[in-house]
């Protein structure tokens, strides 16, 4: 019952606040109630009175309503501390799929006035309190668990404060539009890659063990064992040598091709795999996609750039 | 502007755990306004305990010492409770509650670790500064407790803030206080309006030792009483202020002498009188309606004028005319009378004759000698009177150190010393009245007052205390005597001090500033202040309130009354919130004000202003998004470049009005 009228409380909450990029709080969506210390303050007014009604003494009743006014009076300023705040969506952040959704919100206020104490819960992320000084912004980052590929959306932010004093819970529900930017989980995987440019004509596997090798060539005669990858051998993957070779300077391409036949996720991730590869060794590639082609490069930019292009692939919002 | 990015916090119930030196000083301080105004009338050892403990709290938050431990713990409480045990005994008193909460509130400092506790200690404190009005309940204990009410507050407001940098923050102490003046409104009506039940339960009262009459006259009480400037009661009249020789509050009489003392007779109970009517003789004069505000004694007498007419219920007048309290008086007690000033008590049984004409068998031979002596000269009790007063006008002075009086204490005064003040001139008075065979008795009381003409009161202090003599004569009943007056008439027309020697004079504690002329004014102007808030606030009471409200409403019903505090609810809201609001408009920037125009415009297509980007930057990025518009958008830039850059104000309702009309294009890419 309790749960259902929760629910039913939040739905016509929602509907009062629709999703926006700007969000400003107004009357209709600041709720006040008192919290659970102010039912412990009322107790203590309670004390007061008791104290004051035996002992028959004017003062201490005085002192007493006094507390009720002030009381009364803090549903004001706890609705004040939240009036007029804006709320909007920072620029758009990337993360990888199993690592943390960053979102970031700026809060500024349309007073230049102080706010203070404002309590932002989002589901999955801790808890944070923020000041907001007189006439200044803050840029609030949240740490969400990511959960797909592609658009991340922000979920429902509840805001509370319980400024000045802590006995009345103001707070409003807050649906900002505003989205993060997961890019595919990579997964570690051995790549036969037949179009390497320049490669010989049994072609070469690359694997990624660390900067300083480059990959593995097929077991020449003469050659020493301790240069054989053993592991690769028990896994039957034939008897293969560690190349220690002057890195590539050549341009490799990723071709959606040739991890296709792995499902649409998967390939997705294997190639991932080899596009923070190829940057972390520095080495120039492009991606080619069934609508999209990335001409080679390299550096942050073209990697953030082919990135978003896995991650936006075939994108439909679940 | 400054901009500062949000910390990671951590769990929401630990964020001020961390008691900083700043914090651990304001909350001492604030500790300290609350219980030091207690510590007058408490254990003096509480106040070492409370030192002790803010000294580890002191060390606890440098990290030099660590937090106590358990059995720290429950040794300091037992100590304190074995403490508490010597000093009080097992019997609960309002005392020993007190100390509790003290101790309890100190100690609690030590173990101070989390937020939670410290909104208990905070409570704690609230409860103890409402504690604080049960021993002291004056205007300014009012005044004072504000101080440390904001404090507390203040600090209720600080724990709500994400970062706690100070706890000092002169802004907020500002808006707390502007928030306890908000709150006047709905307090007074809550004030006036709430009932006001009696008792639940018996509380344990305050013993304080407090200056005051007691129920016997022997030498040196009254030269005590005269050395203090307390405050005794205060009387507000109906009509005139009676003149200064007919103040003669009655307080008790004293009719059994035992050769040194004067006391009540012990042997048998005093019939308590209901009404004058047939005591009192027919040609009386007009009838003096009074209200009288008794200071806190803790005991029961209680004073009055002559003759009692009619009085609170709350009173006792016995046949002897002594008026008591049904109750010790542990608060100020406020009660009603008129008297009859010129009526004169006519009957006198033979049981009161014989009372009123008792003395020791034996003491005093040259007083009976001289009565003896004396009666052979005078005739009757009239002309009796007028000799002793008149010997004591001749050959007598009024001073408050007399010297040493020998065992038969009235034979030496009458003889050798000839110097006294009021106790020796009443108390040999009697005597010598009695062994002239006139039925007489010392009253005890106070005389005259001081005025406060424009407030409409006089406040009796403890320096008016007086004792004289009540004598019955035939035709006349009860005649009040003051020998004093005979020696020292100034004594009754003036004031207790304008009669005496300046060596005593200097006796009479008074402050050197009490002599300098604002001073003294400010110190009646408060006095008169004092005595309005005791009359209006602290004794408003079932009777004052059923009066008020039937005034107000006519039929006082509860809906009505619910109403009206709900009204006043509804009103303050209204009142603060529109307040608040007008202030926060009036501060918004006229920058900002721009800016919050562009955003309202920009936002439907989906532009907002970033962080720390200004105006200006933000219509550059707009001009980017839409290139068709870049002609009305370069117009806003110039108007707010004159407005704000060059400072030409008389440019911004310009430049308002075209944000306003800024009509965008949309372009197809």
């Amino acid at each position: 019952m309790r749960k259902r009228l929760y629910q039913w409380f939040r739905s016509w909450a929602a509907s009062r606040s629709p999703l926006a990029a700007h969000i400003e709080l107004q009357h209709k969506t600041i709720y006040v109630f008192p919290g659970l210390q102010g039912l412990s303050f009322l107790v203590l007014i309670a004390l007061i009175w008791l104290l004051g009604t035996n002992y028959q003494n004017n003062n201490i009743l005085g002192f007493c309503f006094l507390l009720i006014s002030i009381f009364v009076i803090s549903i004001v300023y706890a609705f004040k501390n939240l009036l007029g705040l804006q709320f909007s969506a920072g620029a758009v952040q990337h993360s990888t799929l199993g690592e943390l959704a960053v979102f970031d919100v700026v809060i500024r206020s349309r007073f230049s006035r102080a706010h203070y104490g404002l309590y932002i819960d989002c589901e999955g992320a801790p808890t944070q309190i923020v000041d907001l000084p007189d006439g200044q912004s803050v840029i609030v980052r949240l740490h969400l668990p990511s959960t797909h590929r592609g658009w991340q959306r922000l979920p429902c932010i509840t805001l509370r404060s319980y400024f000045p004093f802590g006995v009345i819970r103001a707070w409003s529900y807050l649906s900002l539009d505003h989205k993060a930017l997961i890019f595919p989980r990579p997964i570690e995987n051995l790549w036969l890659s037949s179009h390497h440019e320049g490669s010989d004509e049994q072609g070469r596997l690359l694997v990624q063990k660390g900067d300083e090798f480059s990959g593995f060539s097929s077991y020449q005669q003469g050659q020493p064992l301790t240069q054989v990858a053993w592991k690769h051998y028990a896994r039957g993957a034939g008897l293969l040598v560690k190349d220690y070779r002057q890195q590539s300077t050549e341009s490799v391409w990723i071709k959606w091709d040739d991890f296709q036949h792995l499902g649409t996720e998967l390939a997705l991730s294997h190639m991932a795999y080899w596009v923070d590869n190829f940057y972390q060794r520095q080495q120039q590639f492009g991606v080619v996609l069934p609508r999209q082609t990335i001409a080679c490069g390299e550096g942050e930019v073209h990697r953030i750039e082919v990135l978003t292009a896995l991650a936006l692939f075939g994108w439909q919002a679940p | 502007m400054i901009f500062s990015t949000a910390k990671k916090s951590q769990d929401a119930n630990t964020i001020h755990s961390q008691v900083t030196l700043s914090l651990l000083s304001y909350l001492v301080l604030a500790q300290a306004l609350v219980i030091v105004p207690h510590l007058f009338q408490l254990p003096l050892w509480l106040l070492p305990i409370w030192l002790g403990v803010v000294c580890w709290r002191w060390q606890i938050a440098r990290g030099v010492w660590p937090h106590p431990t358990g059995i720290q713990k429950a040794f300091l409480v037992i100590a304190c409770s074995a403490g508490l045990y010597f000093s009080f005994g097992a019997k609960p008193s309002f005392d020993a509650m007190m100390s509790l909460l003290i101790l309890g509130f100190s100690l609690k400092l030590c173990e101070l670790r989390s937020r939670k506790e410290l909104l208990l200690l905070l409570y704690l404190a609230l409860f103890i500064l409402a504690c604080f009005f049960i021993v002291q309940n004056s205007l300014s204990a009012v005044l004072y407790a504000l101080i440390p009410f904001v404090f507390l507050f203040n600090l209720f407001m600080q724990l709500q803030k994400a970062n706690v940098t100070r706890a000092f923050v002169w802004k907020d102490i500002r808006g707390i206080f502007f928030t306890v003046l908000q709150a006047i409104p709905l307090l007074l009506a809550l004030f006036i309006v709430m009932p006001r039940l009696g008792s639940f339960w018996a509380v344990p009262s305050l013993q304080q030792a407090k200056t005051g009459l007691s129920d016997f006259l022997s030498p040196g009480d009254i030269s005590e009483l005269i050395e203090s400037d307390a405050l005794a009661f205060r009387v507000t009249f109906s009509g005139e202020i009676p003149a200064q020789q007919n103040l003669y509050w009655r307080s008790m009489a004293l009719s059994f002498f035992d050769g040194r003392a004067w006391r009540q007779p012990s042997q048998h109970r005093t019939p308590l009188i209901f009404s004058t009517e047939k005591l009192v003789d027919s040609t009386v004069g007009p009838e003096t309606a009074y209200e009288v505000i008794f200071e806190p004694t803790g005991q029961n007498w209680l004073v009055m004028l002559m003759v009692p007419n009619s009085w609170s219920d709350s009173l006792r007048i016995d046949s002897r005319f002594s008026v008591t309290s049904l109750d010790p008086i542990n608060e100020r007690l406020a009660y009603k009378l008129s008297s009859r000033i010129q009526a004169r008590v006519t009957p006198l049984s033979e049981n009161e004759r014989a009372e009123n004409l008792q003395l020791p068998a034996k003491g005093n031979p040259y007083t009976r000698e001289e009565v003896a002596r004396w009666l052979q000269i005078v005739d009757g009790p009239q002309a009796f009177i007028d000799k002793a007063l008149g010997n004591f006008r001749e050959s007598f002075y009024y001073t408050l150190q007399p010297k040493q009086l020998t065992s038969d204490a009235i034979d030496s005064f009458l003889r050798d010393t000839k110097q006294g003040y009021c106790e020796h001139f009443a108390s040999s008075f009697v005597f010598m009245a009695r062994a002239a065979g006139i039925p007489a008795r010392v009253v005890t009381g106070y005389q005259g007052g001081e005025v406060h003409r424009e407030a409409g009161y006089i406040s009796v202090r403890q320096r008016h205390a007086h004792a004289w003599a009540e004598v019955w004569l035939e035709n006349k009943g009860w005649t009040l005597v003051d020998p004093t007056a005979a020696v020292a008439p100034e004594r009754i027309l003036k004031s207790p001090e304008a009669s005496l020697p300046t060596t005593d004079q200097a006796r009479i504690q008074k402050p050197f500033y009490a002599r300098i002329g604002i001073w003294a004014a400010a110190t009646q102007y408060w006095d008169d202040v004092n005595y309005q808030w005791v009359r209006w606030v602290m004794n408003f009471d079932t009777e004052n309130q059923d009066a008020l409200l039937s005034k107000w409403f006519g039929d006082v019903s509860l809906i009505r009354l619910a109403g009206f505090i709900l009204g006043a609810g509804a009103l303050t809201l209204i009142m603060v919130y529109l307040f608040s609001f007008v202030g926060a408009k009036q501060k918004i920037s006229k920058e900002r004000f721009v800016l919050n125009l562009l955003t309202k415009k920009l936002n439907p297509f989906g532009l907002t202003p970033q962080i720390a980007e200004s105006p200006m930057a933000f219509l550059s990025r707009v001009k980017v998004s839409f290139p068709d518009s870049v002609p009305e958008l370069n117009g806003v830039s110039e108007l707010y470049e004159k407005t704000f850059y060059a400072g030409q104000h008389q440019y911004l309702p310009m430049l308002i009005r075209q944000i306003k009309g800024l009509k965008l294009r949309k372009t197809k890419k």
